[in-house]
């Protein structure tokens, strides 16, 4: 698979929280605030290359049988990591991700790429593959976050920018609705953009089509 | 009493679907139906009231002892993961219905978070194992509840006319928002 | 040659060893990371302090235990180079548990005032901070301020609590309570130097 179109699916065409829906628990608890979005998603970039380049080397030697299991303890021990790291370097962050730092080992995410992707795939491959979709899922928090956080306290990044707020986003419900709305604004948007490369492809069928037939019709023209 | 708190945290202040937003993936995708909800909350329980008892005491007389904490993560996900391919086992022999119509959803509730959440929350929460069994137990009822008021409204839903970039998660999601905010009135 | 490796690799047993090899080695590898990345307590301290209040330095101040009201405890007392205490208390325990609160005093008033850790789980970015600040911020400690679950006594304006699911909020006061309590008896307002 070239590059592009990894990077492409990662973080458009098959972003994970917006078209996939997966890794739905950390989008809608930590996206609150734009500093956590940023946090999570590093986290969940790590880990995911992390496990996906492991399960890749791997995966000739993994039984299909036992691969969930191994699977699962692979990404956990790199969530483990990631929680002893940020304890240790990043206490503020540590702090008010609490108990989703853990949480990432069951993002749906992160099992299903190395199930879908990690473990038929090249090293070189998975690892892209971990890095845009590690980026379209932070992308997708942060968007989520910063409206969250400008219309639910007013504040980026614990700046208050303004007065102006509405509890009603800073809160779970906040969280369902907005991520909600989202999904549909992509569906929309990326039906619309199908739409459109659809009528471009007519388009240049049709134009082809009647190259074609003035060839014909030249060469016809030709033997008479 | 101490109970009746838990429970109504359990269940309402601290709604782990609603309240919490963990266990979203089964309950955006075992919500279409009331049988399969209901299926999948009782099935979330059992794992949750097991995986309560499993996961307190190994943490309380294993890791703890050993000062190997480091060690939680791992250890409660190869607990929960256990419980769920014994659950998955069980649910084969007893009811194969059950088993057919909660499909891949059923190995998923390996990954639900709210199995690793109330695994969590027990830690501090709680302060003996009895209570901790409870608590897991109510949060399954919570669990349960949520996604048994969910289906019932999604089967409704169904039979109204929904805008096309509306159909499937972004509709259940925007009716989750109303139900988290009835929720979050108890907060 | 083929043959035999591949169908060893299917037995029941590979697997098993498969996923027994992986557990150890991450548990040596996350051992081995979990020494090298130890928070001490210090260090933990320290982040406390720095949390609640910034000076360059702070010089630990003997705890009298006579002076501690029943039922809690003072976990450190600390002077800032510019005169202002810090202290750490915990009260009785409320029905989730018990919080161990964080005190910045300076000239008779509390400047500063956060819960460090919550029931042994110091991840408490989930209490909101703005009930703090607006319950015990700004209170004079003139002799006998107290706090109850419905206000202050002996203080300023009357403030309703928040009450909340996630932690004791009478466990919270009964905390600052405390650290109150041993900062009027012991008479240290934390005056400048």
């Amino acid at each position: 698979m070239k590059v592009k179109d990894i990077a492409l699916d990662g973080v458009v065409r098959q972003n994970p929280v917006f078209k996939l829906v997966l890794g739905t628990c950390p989008a809608l608890a930590v996206s609150t605030s734009l500093a956590n979005a940023i946090g999570m998603g590093a986290a969940v970039i790590f880990v995911l290359m992390c496990s996906n380049i492991l399960i890749s080397l791997l995966r000739n030697v993994i039984p299909s049988k036992v691969r969930i299991p191994a699977f699962i303890m692979i990404i956990a021990t790199f969530v483990t990591v990631v929680i002893l790291v940020f304890e240790k370097f990043l206490p503020d962050l540590y702090d008010s991700l609490g108990m989703f730092l853990p949480l990432i080992v069951v993002n749906c995410l992160i099992l299903a790429r190395a199930e879908a992707f990690a473990s038929v795939n090249k090293v070189g491959a998975a690892a892209l593959d971990g890095l845009f979709m590690g980026i379209g899922f932070t992308l997708a928090l942060s968007v989520m976050a910063f409206i969250r956080e400008l219309l639910g306290t007013g504040c980026l990044f614990g700046v208050q920018l303004w007065d102006f707020s509405i509890g009603i986003f800073a809160s779970s419900a906040g969280g369902f609705l907005v991520y909600g709305l989202l999904i549909a604004a992509f569906v929309a948007g990326s039906n619309a953009v199908s739409k459109k490369q659809k009528q471009k492809q007519a388009a240049a069928e049709k134009a082809a089509k009647l190259q074609v037939a003035q060839a014909v019709a030249a060469s016809e023209a030709e033997v008479k | 009493m101490e109970v009746i708190a838990l429970f109504v945290a359990a269940v309402f202040t601290n709604n782990f679907i609603l309240v919490q937003t963990v266990g979203i993936c089964p309950f955006l995708g075992v919500s279409k139906k009331t049988e399969s909800a209901l299926g999948m909350g009782v099935a979330v329980t059992f794992v949750m009231v097991l995986a309560s008892l499993f996961t307190y005491a190994i943490n309380q007389w294993v890791l703890v002892t050993l000062e190997i904490e480091f060690m939680q993560t791992i250890v409660f996900i190869f607990v929960i993961a256990s419980l769920v391919q014994m659950l998955e086992m069980i649910l084969k022999k007893v009811s194969p219905s059950l088993y057919a119509s909660l499909g891949v959803y059923l190995p998923l509730i390996t990954t639900n978070c709210a199995i690793l959440g109330i695994a969590q929350a027990n830690l501090t929460a709680v302060s003996n194992l009895f209570m901790a069994v409870l608590n897991g137990a109510f949060a399954g009822l919570g669990f349960t509840l949520a996604i048994f008021l969910m289906s019932g409204i999604r089967e409704k839903l169904d039979k109204v006319d929904v805008p096309r970039p509306f159909k499937g998660f972004p509709i259940t999601l925007i009716t989750a928002c109303f139900m988290a905010m009835a929720f979050g009135v108890f907060a | 040659m083929t043959q035999a490796k591949s169908s060893f690799k299917s037995t029941p047993f590979f697997a098993v060893m498969v996923l027994v090899i992986i557990a150890l080695v991450s548990g040596v590898i996350l051992s081995v990371l979990s020494d090298v990345l130890y928070v001490t307590d210090e260090e933990r301290t320290n982040r406390d302090l720095a949390k609640v209040y910034t000076s360059d330095s702070f010089t630990a101040i003997d705890i009298d235990a006579s002076a501690v009201a029943d039922g809690g405890s003072i976990i450190y007392l600390y002077e800032a180079a510019d005169g202002a205490v810090v202290i750490k208390a915990s009260g009785a325990k409320g029905w989730k548990g018990s919080a161990e609160v964080v005190l910045a005093v300076k000239d008779g008033k509390i400047v500063n005032a956060i819960i460090s850790s919550y029931n042994g789980d110091d991840k408490t970015a989930s209490i909101k901070t703005s009930h703090l600040e607006s319950m015990f911020v700004g209170q004079e400690l003139d002799g006998d301020l107290e706090f109850t679950s419905t206000g202050v006594v002996g203080g300023g304006d009357l403030i309703t609590a928040a009450p909340s699911s996630k932690y004791s909020w009478s466990s919270v006061i009964s905390g600052v309570n405390v650290a109150v309590d041993y900062l009027q008896a012991k008479n240290l307002t934390g005056g400048s130097n």
